[in-house]
């Protein structure tokens, strides 16, 4: 269960961290707690997989990953868990999920693949498929970011 | 910005993680053998240079008590720079893409709960222009590790 610190904590963290010599130190003044008890709660949280990650966050169009496709695949309900821990090995990938099949959609494996070119992606993703044996699928092309924003959890009560 | 060695690796050890420590930059430098302030300085240029974005937490959405999405959308071209700030509008839509693909809309969603999800996408559903919307929950996550190689 979150306490009011918690929740103080995460408020102050997802600000973003201070590029300064003692960050968390800066976080700890703004959140009212003792530095060494948020450096306590972070690495709780690590653990436990509440905190993801704490670290930059890139452009990555800007290292030149121009080619990011969300792949959808129709996979054999046995075959599902098998491709999509082979997905997760992939580099390239950075998501890969599960989702029912929707009336419409019956893709049931997703997965966002990047790489530098379209070429490249189109290859990489064929390749996958002959190996996985899946050839149902189809590479749906990011066209335009519409809306990019951080997540803020815990301020829908702070005017 | 030109990226030297020193950049790429600071990329690739920043986006593995800051260390949870009362001095995390020098721990870093101490890795690329440059001092904490360099690694401050250098930090501060990639951010200023847009290649940056943020430097801070991912939490679990799950694991703080939310519910997520994603949502499939079709949206007629004469509506669609209407229908698709309407959608931006909402707070709780954090990522939206345009995609080439009959379902021409993608955003995820992140509420308090799966209500508040179906409330959104009734209000979407209603708009001019929106020709179709398919919620796409996750069952399972194989994996979520956005890090993209800066080159080192």
């Amino acid at each position: 269960m979150l306490t009011e610190k918690d929740r103080a904590v995460i408020r102050a963290l997802q600000k973003g961290l201070p590029l300064e010599e003692q960050p968390f130190a800066a976080l700890a003044r703004m959140a009212g707690v003792h530095e060494s008890a948020l450096l306590g709660k972070l690495a709780e949280w690590k653990r436990t997989g509440l905190l993801r990650r704490l670290g930059a966050f890139v452009r990555h169009r800007e290292l030149g990953y121009s080619a990011n496709g969300m792949v959808v695949w129709n996979a054999a309900e046995d075959r599902i868990e098998a491709a999509g821990r082979r997905l997760a090995r992939e580099p390239g990938v950075s998501h890969c999920y599960e989702r029912p099949a929707a009336p419409g959609f019956p893709y049931n494996l997703y997965c966002m693949i990047h790489g530098r070119s379209r070429a490249e992606v189109t290859d990489k993703v064929a390749a996958l498929a002959r190996e996985l044996g899946i050839n149902d699928y189809e590479i749906l092309y990011s066209v335009r970011e519409l809306k990019r924003s951080t997540p803020e959890f815990f301020v829908e009560d702070q005017s | 910005m030109t990226l030297d060695e020193s950049d790429r690796k600071l990329l690739n050890l920043a986006q593995d993680g800051i260390p949870l420590e009362a001095r995390p930059f020098h721990a870093l430098g101490r890795e690329l053998g440059m001092t904490g302030a360099e690694s401050i300085r250098r930090l501060k240029a990639l951010v200023e240079a847009g290649l940056v974005r943020r430097i801070g937490p991912s939490f679990s959405p799950a694991g703080l008590g939310y519910a997520t999405t994603l949502v499939a959308a079709r949206i007629n071209a004469e509506e669609f720079d209407r229908a698709v700030e309407f959608i931006n509008g909402f707070r709780q839509v954090t990522h939206n893409y345009e995609r080439n693909h009959y379902f021409n809309v993608w955003f995820t969603l992140i509420a308090a709960d799966r209500d508040e999800i179906e409330d959104i996408l009734d209000r979407v559903r209603r708009r001019p222009g929106v020709e179709a919307v398919v919620n796409l929950p996750s069952a399972r996550r194989f994996k979520l590790q956005v890090r993209f190689d800066a080159g080192a």
